[in-house]
């Protein structure tokens, strides 16, 4: 043993020295934060980083933290380039960028963070995500939602996220620009943190309870990317229960393409992102549309030649129709014309025939007339009464008469009567 | 042409076949000619007026 004595100062000095050349330069660990605290004033972090340790025990080792906030600022730029948000939380399982510290003053140890893995998720969610897919699966709750049949046309449909963000945004600009008349029925969930699951599950129900319910051809479950352990938050059976009792099928984009929750295995479908979410409803909805395009090309190639020629069929007739309507007027005209001729005609030789007969027995009376027979000297013997005495028997001596001739009447007396 | 007329002419066909006959009794011939010219008289002024009417009709069929 060295019987060198040592300052306070030059001890942890000493420790100092022997703490850096055994860790000169950054490394990598992992565990669970704890003990988190913002410095007042400066914008530093403070926490502890401990080994995972089953709950109500103490961890087997822990060590101080120290995130300064111009680290801060460039790790949260570094984050958000792989398209993370950076964030810490106690209980949350991190894998981080470490230098060593070690304070002269009073000899405290820490180490200071340097960086963050934005896609390490940690054993234990990964365990917990792994022991729930299993239990579910074997009842059968991750496949109900995925026996729904898939609307052809899911123009309407119900989104659960959290309201403003930038996942909402993404989702809609997409079902926008797609020009489709999609109808969004939002219902809004925290999306982060412990009250995650039962927001989840009452956005779910309130769709449920909605008006809307029935008209609803899908749901989307979406929220944008973050730490494995924002996302850990949607690894719950409640979630999972709910979303197998659901009418509609389920889209779950949570979070990025590399980052798996329990919804994911619960729903009908898995988008990488929101903006992917939306892009499979606008396909299902573009793959219909063309269906139906290509049908009505089909029925349309196949229709028109035959419309065209009816409508040929069609115009011959009705120029046929239009000749013959042209015609039958004069046609009509030239047989009433001659219709009428012939009956002034047939009238008129049936009324000069009618004279002429009417002519011949006026004459053939006209001979008769006794006025007729006076004129050519012929008398006629009548009684006083005026009677004509047409025998001479009939005449006795005595017997006063009227002999009518030409020029008037005469009376005359019989004188006697030959035998 | 109507009946009547038809009749009539049938009636003065008779009166003037019996006219024509030599044994038409003289007491008749002075009834027998008035009737007949009553007929003709009548069957004439017929005559005139359903050539009017018919005149008049096909002048209307007549455009």
């Amino acid at each position: 043993m060295s019987t060198e004595e040592l300052t306070v100062l030059e001890l942890n000095r000493s420790v100092k020295d022997l703490l850096h050349r055994g860790f000169p330069g950054e490394f990598w660990v992992r565990g669970v934060v704890t003990g988190l605290r913002q410095a007042s004033g400066r914008g530093h972090t403070y926490f502890q980083l401990a080994d995972p340790s089953p709950p109500g025990e103490q961890p087997p080792a822990v060590v101080d933290c120290a995130l300064f906030a111009g680290d801060r600022a460039a790790i949260s730029i570094e984050t958000g380039r792989e398209g993370r948000v950076f964030s810490l939380e106690n209980n949350s399982e991190v894998r981080i960028l470490a230098a060593v510290n070690f304070w002269e003053r009073n000899g405290r140890f820490q180490i200071v963070m340097k960086g963050y893995d934005p896609f390490f998720s940690g054993d234990s969610q990964a365990i917990h995500l792994a022991r729930l897919v299993e239990k579910l699966g074997r009842e059968g709750v991750l496949a109900e939602n995925g026996t729904l049949p898939f609307p052809a046309v899911p123009l309407t449909v119900g989104l659960v996220t959290a309201r403003g963000t930038a996942a909402m945004r993404d989702f809609m600009k997409t079902l926008e620009e797609s020009g489709y008349p999609f109808r969004v029925y939002a219902s809004s969930a925290t999306m982060q943190g412990s009250e995650t699951s039962s927001s989840v599950c009452g956005a779910f129900n309130r769709l449920l309870m909605s008006g809307i319910c029935g008209t609803l051809d899908a749901v989307v479950l979406t929220r944008g990317g973050g730490s494995a352990t924002d996302l850990a938050w949607f690894n719950s059976e409640a979630i999972a229960r709910t979303i197998a009792q659901l009418p509609w099928p389920v889209i779950s984009a949570i979070g990025h393409e590399v980052d798996t929750t329990l919804p994911d295995h619960a729903a009908h479908t898995r988008a990488k992102t929101p903006t992917h979410a939306a892009s499979l409803l606008v396909d299902a909805v573009a793959a219909f549309d063309d269906s139906v395009s290509r049908q009505a090309r089909i029925l349309a190639g196949s229709v028109t030649p035959r419309l065209r020629m009816e409508k040929m069929r069609l115009d011959g007739l009705v120029s046929q129709a239009m000749r013959n309507l042209e015609t039958v007027p004069e046609r009509g005209k030239r047989t009433l014309e001659e219709i009428r001729s012939r009956i002034a005609l047939a009238a008129g030789n049936r009324f000069r025939r009618a004279e002429r007969e009417l002519s011949a027995l006026d004459a053939a009376v006209e001979v008769r007339n006794p006025e007729k027979m006076l004129q050519l000297g012929w008398a006629v013997v009548r009684d006083l009464e005026g009677k004509p005495v047409g025998s001479a028997r009939r005449i006795c001596p005595g017997d006063r008469l009227r002999i009518s001739m030409k020029g008037g009447e005469v009376p005359v007396r019989a004188e006697e009567r030959d035998k | 042409m109507t009946e009547n007329y038809t009749a009539m002419l049938e009636e003065l066909k008779g009166i003037v076949e019996k006219l024509s006959r030599e044994d038409c009794p003289v007491e008749e011939l002075e009834g027998l000619v008035e009737r007949a010219s009553m007929l003709i008289k009548t069957m004439k002024e017929k005559l005139r007026k359903t050539e009017e009417s018919v005149s008049g009709m096909l002048s209307e069929l007549e455009e």
